[in-house]
């Protein structure tokens, strides 16, 4: 399937800039890349590019450490796709595990003395996106957020 | 990522983040950070070279306070770039780790 997509360092049609990754620690690594290559392509500001690396690291972080896979369903890949649209970025996060909102996780309590410290990714993903939405259509739950540009 | 250390006054150490602490930078030194932590009573985390922090990265340095704090030591944070501060602000983080600007401050912070 991965062929029908641009290759992760081209814009796609339109000038969206595609990749498929792996849901895994490589993933996340080549993600970091991706985004250097957009933040050159695009020459972002510092803020930009830093909202942008941030908020998909977050998003992607969270499918690959919290995703449950769904028994029959190739859960394996993460799709993502960044936009530019007028004044700003239009992200979008693409997986196949069960579904699930993570609009809906509780907010951080880091002042806890439990060593557990949870809800920070969501957290910085509504502090650094302009907005976050959630979709389940089929098999895949659609994480979109859009940045200022 | 890199850390490094050193001993900027009697029994205060000074550990320098260098690099992205995302994901892969918050693998690349959790073990070393952990050591530290665990073995330092006034730990000032030298954040100037720091280009990015996200949870992960927050998640080391939180944690690292609590095992500080379990000691009974003290550790601050020193000198973010503003766009990091920013993410220390934002996240609460700074409420459980002081940010200090100035370096005295900070050995005077540690030392108390």
């Amino acid at each position: 399937m991965a062929s029908d997509l641009p290759s992760p360092t081209e814009p796609g049609p339109a000038g969206t800039f595609r990749l498929r990754t792996e849901r895994s620690a490589v993933g996340l690594e080549r993600l970091g890349l991706w985004v250097d290559e957009i933040a050159a392509r695009l020459t972002l500001g510092v803020a930009v590019e830093y909202a942008l690396r941030l908020c998909l690291e977050e998003a992607v972080a969270n499918v690959v450490m919290h995703g449950v896979p769904v028994p029959g369903t190739d859960a394996n890949w993460i799709a993502l796709a960044v936009e530019p649209v007028a004044d700003r970025l239009r992200l979008t996060v693409t997986d196949r595990c069960a579904a699930f909102d993570p609009r809906s996780a509780p907010e951080p309590d880091i002042a806890g003395s439990d060593d557990r410290v949870g809800g920070l990714g969501i957290h910085l993903m509504r502090r650094y996106a302009r907005d976050v939405f959630y979709a389940r259509e089929g098999p895949e739950n659609h994480l979109t957020m859009t940045i200022p540009a | 990522m890199q850390l490094e250390t050193e001993e900027i006054a009697p029994g205060v150490t000074r550990a320098k983040l260098i690099g992205r602490l995302d994901i892969a930078g918050a693998r690349a030194i959790d073990l070393p950070f952990s050591v530290l932590v665990g073995s330092r009573r006034a730990l000032i985390v030298d954040l100037s070279a720091l280009e990015f922090i996200a949870s992960m990265g927050l998640r080391t340095l939180i944690m690292g306070a609590h095992a500080v704090k379990s000691k009974h030591g003290r550790m601050v944070l020193f000198h973010p770039p503003a766009a990091v501060e920013a993410v220390l602000v934002s996240s609460g983080t700074d409420k459980v780790l002081p940010i200090l600007h100035d370096l005295d401050e900070a050995v005077r912070a540690v030392s108390g």
